[in-house]
């Protein structure tokens, strides 16, 4: 090949990949976090929630949340020299300022919380007392305790959603239930788990498909930027449905799924829920991480019943009950007794 | 059958200026598909294949801020398998090159508190022109129509735990090639370059998750993005060199993969850097004569 050749051939080329070369370098996708220090970690945390958390309107209509406020207020706490329990401890109150279930910070020593949604009231919930009802004969599946008590009353105890149901185990449950004259669902100290399991329990009391409340999501990292809601529809149980009066008993510490799960109930069918208003927790959690591999989990996704009402700060029930220190000596379960007194007299 | 095809349907084109813009890009959509039959068939036409197998290990940072803001970093394993033949068109100047790329990946956090597990699976199909410059050197270009799928495990857990991964593209690929002489043997030095110019990516939106697009149904349109070098430039590149040895030739070469993209308001990359071994098989088949 002589120069001239050479030229017309390599010398474009040439051009095309210094070209090439020059556009990649600076086209890199790249996401700007904080160091691994201190500040640059509680930066990172800030931010992390500045631009994903969902309930922000919600905080600041019900208590003037302002999260540039709590920013300033608490990254003026950090220090270089700070030891890395002090940091978790400042992001740890930084945090208990959403006042929010589903906001955790999770180091490889402790958990930063805030349950003061159950801690700051009654538990209206034993397990000894339970045990009392239950027997040592109850049926067990898939985590759920049933069984039928002498008044042909059915009672069903779902302590988690963690476990996701069958259709079978649901329509196995009901089948054994079906004799009974009403049924109380008992869903207290339960603190969630899979929103399909909420709505596949849900679904064993309803005999179309209904929706049980509406969901979005964040579609930018502004506080305000969501997508318009989306009905969440329930479908009704494969197998065997109950159609006969039910009661559910809802206490504090019913959160997440377990909410979601009253919400249906309150929504969809003529369940009378007893006990105390719910712990709430509407937001589907994310998580993410810290530069220094803290995790951090935070409401995303906010859920809204058929009203368009956010249930973050809970659902009160139709009939307000506490476990009175009488029962309590007696060995009585307040609600599953009120529960038993209501169902008969339905019939 | 392709020159026939080709001015039947411009001489369509050219006659009535007045058509609609459906009836064109309906028409465009049947030349395509029409040139895809008949560059497919002109290649099985044609007796040279070059078959190459090749695996690989390499490092990997990847970034997907739906799961996590952190860049993780670690190990990847490639599977590489390309095929390449000369068709009877233009001149024997078009190549048409398929290849399917298989890549397992684990990458750690910067402080390795939690990982990525991954894997991808990468089909492209080219057609490129050749530009013979001498009897040692030779370049090509043409278009790429590539399909990628895949997902992204993230051990940490949650709602967002997983991201899965599927996408098409239009690229334009590039290759040059170049013999010289190695110990009474010709080896060959090859650099391939695919540039992404468009594409399709599935995508859920900054805070949606999995439950609402698939459980619930909620998934749609937005959903799907257009990817371009002016969002994010996705890039492929291979140098390689070829080196006959008895009835085989052995390939050996750098791959360094660019995989971006910023849509809905989230971004991610995956850069690999390759390291490739393998064998290349060159072979004619003689059309049978009944």
């Amino acid at each position: 090949m002589n120069r001239k050749q050479y030229l017309h051939w390599y010398s474009p080329v040439r051009l095309l990949f210094l070209l090439f070369f020059t556009v990649m370098l600076s086209a890199c996708v790249t996401e700007e976090t904080g160091s691994d220090t201190p500040y640059g970690n509680w930066k990172t945390l800030w931010n992390i929630l500045d631009t994903h958390y969902c309930f922000f309107a919600d905080k600041q209509q019900t208590y003037g949340l302002d999260w540039d406020e709590v920013g300033s207020r608490y990254g003026s706490r950090i220090t270089p020299s700070m030891s890395s329990d002090q940091l978790f401890q400042v992001c740890g109150e930084m945090l208990r300022e959403l006042r929010d279930g589903h906001v955790n910070l999770t180091s490889p020593g402790n958990t930063a919380r805030y349950w003061d949604w159950f801690e700051n009231y009654p538990a209206n919930f034993s397990d000894s007392l339970q045990r009392i009802v239950l027997g040592k004969d109850y049926r067990l599946t898939q985590g759920l305790k049933y069984r039928i008590l002498e008044d042909n009353i059915g009672y069903l105890y779902c302590p988690s959603f963690d476990v996701s149901f069958g259709s079978g185990n649901l329509s196995a449950v009901f089948s054994y239930l079906a004799p009974c004259n009403g049924l109380i669902v008992d869903v207290r100290n339960n603190s969630g788990g899979l929103l399909t399991s909420a709505q596949a329990l849900a679904g064993c009391f309803i005999d179309s498909p209904v929706t049980g409340g509406y969901i979005c999501h964040k579609k930018g990292p502004a506080h305000d930027d969501f997508s318009s809601p989306k009905p969440i529809q329930l479908e009704p149980a494969k197998g065997v449905r109950w159609q006969k009066p039910v009661v559910v008993l809802i206490n504090r510490r019913c959160y997440s799924a377990a909410n979601a799960f009253v919400m249906f109930m309150q929504s969809c069918t003529s369940a009378v829920l007893m006990g105390n208003r719910t712990g709430g927790g509407c937001g589907m959690p994310f998580v993410s991480e810290l530069p220094n591999g803290w995790g951090v989990r935070f409401s995303a996704c906010p859920m809204y019943d058929t009203q368009m009402q956010l249930t973050e700060q809970g659902i009160e029930p139709h009939i307000h009950l506490d476990i009175s220190s009488f029962d309590w000596s007696e060995g009585r379960d307040t609600y599953i007794e009120r529960a038993r007194e209501w169902l008969n007299g339905q019939h | 059958m392709f020159r026939r095809l080709l001015s039947v349907c411009l001489m369509f084109f050219r006659t009535d200026r007045k058509q609609s813009f459906c009836r064109r890009l309906f028409l465009s959509v049947l030349l395509l598909l029409g040139l895809m039959v008949s560059l497919s068939a002109a290649g099985r036409r044609d007796s040279l294949r070059i078959h190459a197998t090749l695996v690989g290990v390499g490092a990997i940072n990847q970034l997907d801020t739906y799961m996590s803001p952190l860049e993780y970093t670690g190990t990847s394993l490639h599977f590489l398998q390309d095929n390449s033949r000369r068709a009877s068109l233009l001149h024997r100047r078009l190549t048409l090159h398929h290849q399917v790329q298989a890549t397992f990946s684990k990458t750690s956090s910067p402080g390795d508190h939690a990982h990525y597990w991954g894997a991808m699976a990468h089909w492209t199909v080219a057609a490129r022109w050749r530009s013979v410059v001498s009897s040692r050197f030779y370049w090509e270009a043409g278009p790429q129509w590539g399909l990628h799928t895949g997902c992204l495990y993230h051990t940490r857990g949650g709602n967002n735990l997983a991201q899965g991964r599927l996408s098409t593209d239009l690229r334009l690929s590039s290759l040059a090639s170049w013999s010289f002489p190695l110990s009474r043997r010709t080896a060959t030095l090859c650099f391939q370059t695919d540039v992404q110019l468009i594409g399709l990516q599935f995508s859920p939106r900054y805070g949606e998750s999995y439950y609402e697009m698939f459980e619930l149904g909620h998934g749609g349109f937005h959903n799907v993005c257009v990817t371009s070098p002016f969002s994010a430039i996705s890039s492929w590149h291979l140098l390689s060199l070829e080196i006959p040895f008895r009835t085989v030739s052995w390939r050996v070469g750098v791959a360094a993969g660019v995989t971006q993209s910023h849509v809905n308001h989230l971004k991610t990359h995956d850069w690999t850097t390759t390291f490739l071994i393998g064998c290349v098989r060159r072979f004619a088949l003689i059309p049978s004569r009944l």
